[in-house]
């Protein structure tokens, strides 16, 4: 069963987990980079 | 974020990215702006930041994201209301920075029945991942978009779409498009709740639409609607 017929960027777009973050907590902004995401959103 | 809090945020914002990647270098750094009037001083602020990717809500006309140089920004595009869903076409073909569109508006997080069956709709429209606003509701999405979840492979698009679910009442179709031009412009925030509803009536249809490239449903009544958050780019923006 072929699983996947789209461009690598769409792959890993479907696979990337993104965080968001409010902008004006900053002491989270550690345990965001540290967590094993792919990507944090600062939320302004 | 309260609103005046955002000046103080948006002077700090360059060292929050700064500390994101000295933090991970392999992050993503991506900063969410604020839509309407708010868009052109985050914007700004979003320059000197200088972060790989933008979030913007309520997009409902793309200008010109094609971009050069530098501020080739990504740009990950929230369309969450009728206008924007008339001209997702355009918004989706806006340029090779358009990297993600996200579809939707409102999330009830603890429904997680009802958030199961519209992942799963969405995936079969082709929808890649989604927006959640809770833990609990983690473990639902991961089972709908996993590839192993399904049977056959998913329909190519050129960007990357994801479904923000809603799960606002719906309005009744034939008394809709009087209500929408019968309200007073200052009437925003109850135009803002119609177009949120509305926008839950016709999203299948236009999710449809956008993959068969069959457009099976007019959306005349979206143009009743006041803009939101028309993306106009100024000289240093990253939008341009």
């Amino acid at each position: 069963m072929k699983l996947w017929t789209g461009s690598a960027r769409e792959a890993a777009l479907c696979r990337r987990t993104q965080l968001l973050v409010t902008a004006n907590k900053p002491a989270f902004l550690g345990e965001a980079a540290a967590s094993g995401t792919d990507a944090v959103i600062l939320d302004l | 974020m309260p609103a005046d809090q955002r000046p103080g945020v948006r002077e700090t914002l360059p060292a929050s990215v700064r500390a994101l990647r000295e933090a991970n270098p392999a992050l993503h750094v991506l900063v969410r702006v604020n839509a309407g009037e708010e868009l052109p001083d985050d914007d700004e602020a979003v320059v000197d930041a200088g972060p790989d990717s933008l979030l913007v809500p309520k997009v409902e006309e793309m200008l010109d994201a094609a971009g050069q140089g530098a501020a080739r920004v990504e740009l990950q595009l929230l369309v969450e209301t009728p206008r924007g869903i008339l001209n997702l076409p355009e918004i989706a073909a806006a340029g090779d920075r358009v990297v993600a569109l996200m579809l939707g508006s409102l999330v009830n997080f603890g429904d997680l029945p009802a958030l199961q069956r519209d992942a799963e709709r969405a995936r079969a429209f082709g929808c890649l991942g989604a927006l959640c606003i809770h833990p609990t509701q983690v473990e639902v999405l991961n089972r709908a978009y996993s590839p192993k979840a399904n049977s056959g492979a998913p329909r190519r698009s050129p960007i990357a779409v994801a479904w923000w679910t809603h799960r606002w009442p719906v309005v009744p179709c034939a008394s809709s498009p009087a209500r929408v031009a019968g309200s007073t412009p200052g009437d925003r925030q109850a135009l803002d709740r119609v177009g949120v509803r509305l926008e839950g009536q016709y999203l299948a249809a236009t999710a449809t639409w956008s993959m068969n490239g069959s457009k099976s449903e007019a959306f005349t009544l979206a143009k009743a609607l006041p803009p939101h958050n028309v993306l106009r780019a100024s000289a240093k923006s990253p939008l341009r």
